[in-house]
């Protein structure tokens, strides 16, 4: 299968922050959220799928090509996306036009206006004072005007109502509808995952705890409970995300290990919710316990 | 090249509606004075010329469009000479603007003072004050490079240390250029009646020109190095 998108052992440090050989895949014909929670090194990795932030190690290679060595062409054929608007507020959508045009090679300014009369976003209106899901929409039309085969998004539904998401989400499913095309969008909004990604990737710490489908991860955890006095060594071990109260114990476990589960500790499956909350549990507790050593 | 003249098209898009008014009003205000009092005095819109440059970098900050920059297609460090390009095309458009108002301002001859024009010398004549402009575009080229790399190196939110010092070193210019005890009047005067010959006025222009763009191009590549590899 074609990769869109391969990165292997990214590593980027900042004061206080780090991605850690973060390594994932994104096939042709696909969309894959990314997903996990504020702080988590997804901004960090897209910055660098881009070539704006400056990578310590690692390889990133989209759509066949280096990120660094063929920036350029990669920008030619990528669309990006991000949570906030990046022009200035006073222009109009004409303007905006004019600015990128000379730009992209693929640009047309025909499907541009086209794109912006079936988003509803009014033309003699300055972007500065669009709606949230306008601005949104509009970076859309900026990306959609172009021949892209990837589109990037960085917490494109936040913010939005669930009109305007839900909107956005359609948006995305048409543009990946002919196969040839992959969008790679990170969220903290893990319904929108649920609603649209064929992949998922999740990251915490500034390292991968899971890449891989969706149904994969839907099927890879399961949610334990149970009394207090059923916690195991063996569930110490390898649970993830462990709180214990005096009433009793939860946590999130690989499902491969159901079937071994000791009497009166019951299971369910854990959705994509309860995944991000017990993986930043169990990477709060790693912290913790690098601080104790 | 093509990227830099794509990036100085998109920041005039950006800037012009913003500062088209301000920058009508004051070419009028200037232009006014020149033709009514003298030339000399319409001269310091070309020391400010360059702040339409300025108020580019605050409308970018503001609209977050270092974001858009860095996902244009454009290599890293491009923004830079766009910039200063730009600026240097401006500096020396309001130097064509005065030179050109001066000119016509002797033509007219509709001066309020014209005591004051004769007692100018060297000032009151056309090539004077084409002479003049041409030392203020060295320093309106000094100061707006300055400016530009201050806030390309330092960032945006730290550009008031371009302009304290900035202006605080033309003031000490001033003072030193004064206790030298030039006297620029009479200097000029020698200039305008002396250089006749037509060889002599171009390697003049071509040296003070150069001067100024050669101070734009060096604080480019010093903004240039400092900055390529700044993440966005």
């Amino acid at each position: 299968m074609e990769n869109v998108l391969e990165i292997n052992d990214l590593c980027k440090r900042y004061k206080g922050f780090e991605l850690k050989n973060v390594s994932f895949t994104l096939p042709k014909g696909y969309i894959m959220g990314f997903v996990g929670q504020n702080g988590s090194g997804k901004t960090t990795t897209i910055r660098s799928i881009l070539n704006m932030a400056n990578i310590n190690s690692g390889e990133i290679k989209v759509l066949g090509l280096d990120s660094v060595k063929d920036e350029i062409q990669i920008k030619q054929r990528t669309g990006v996306v991000l949570d906030s608007l990046y022009f200035a507020e006073h222009l109009y959508i004409s303007e905006i036009d004019k600015m990128l045009r000379h730009f992209y090679e693929s640009w047309n300014s025909e499907k541009f206006y086209t794109l912006a009369k079936r988003f509803s976003l009014p033309v003699k209106k300055k972007v500065g004072s669009f709606s949230k899901g306008m601005k949104m929409k509009l970076m859309i039309a900026c990306a959609l005007s172009r021949d892209t085969q990837f589109l990037i998004l960085d917490e494109p539904t936040s913010g939005l109502d669930p009109v305007a998401r839900d909107e956005l989400l359609g948006i995305l499913s048409d543009y990946i509808e002919d196969g040839e095309r992959s969008i790679l969008f990170s969220t903290h909004i893990t319904a929108d995952v649920e609603h649209i990604a064929d992949y998922v990737t999740v990251l915490q710490g500034g390292k991968v705890w899971f890449t891989g489908t969706k149904d994969e991860l839907a099927e890879k955890y399961i949610i334990i409970k149970g009394e207090r006095s059923a916690v195991s060594e063996a569930i110490k071990k390898y649970s993830i995300g462990l709180r214990t109260r005096a009433t009793g114990f939860e946590a999130m476990l690989d499902s491969a290990y159901k079937n071994e589960l000791p009497q009166g500790v019951e299971y369910e499956k854990a959705d994509f919710d309860e995944i991000l909350v017990y993986i930043s549990r169990e990477d709060k507790k790693g912290d913790n316990d690098e601080r104790d050593n | 090249m093509k990227e830099i003249i794509d990036l100085m098209r998109l920041d005039f898009i950006c800037m012009k509606r913003k500062t088209l008014l301000p920058l009508v009003l004051a070419l009028i205000c200037a232009a006014a004075t020149g033709i009514f009092m003298h030339p000399v005095f319409m001269m310091m819109i070309l020391v400010f010329s360059w702040l339409p440059i300025e108020a580019l970098f605050s409308i970018t900050a503001k609209g977050n469009m270092d974001k858009l920059y860095g996902m244009l297609p454009v290599r890293r460090g491009r923004l830079v000479w766009a910039r200063f390009l730009l600026s240097a095309i401006i500096i020396a458009l309001a130097t064509a603007f005065v030179i050109a108002v001066a000119w016509l301002a002797f033509k007219l001859n509709l001066f309020y003072d014209k005591e004051l024009i004769l007692e100018s010398e060297g000032m009151g004549t056309f090539e004077g004050s084409v002479m003049m402009a041409s030392v203020i575009f060295d320093l309106s080229c000094l100061f707006c490079a300055w400016e530009l790399t201050t806030i390309f190196v330092l960032g945006m939110e730290r550009e008031f240390i371009g302009i304290v010092t900035g202006l605080l070193l033309m003031f000490v210019a001033t003072v030193v250029f004064v206790e030298m005890n030039i006297d620029m009047q009479s200097m000029l005067t020698k200039f305008a009646t002396g250089m006749g010959k037509l060889y002599m006025k171009s390697v003049y222009y071509v040296v003070v020109f150069g001067v100024g763009l050669a101070i734009m191009a060096a604080f480019a590549a010093i903004s240039y190095f400092a900055t390529r590899r700044r993440e966005i």
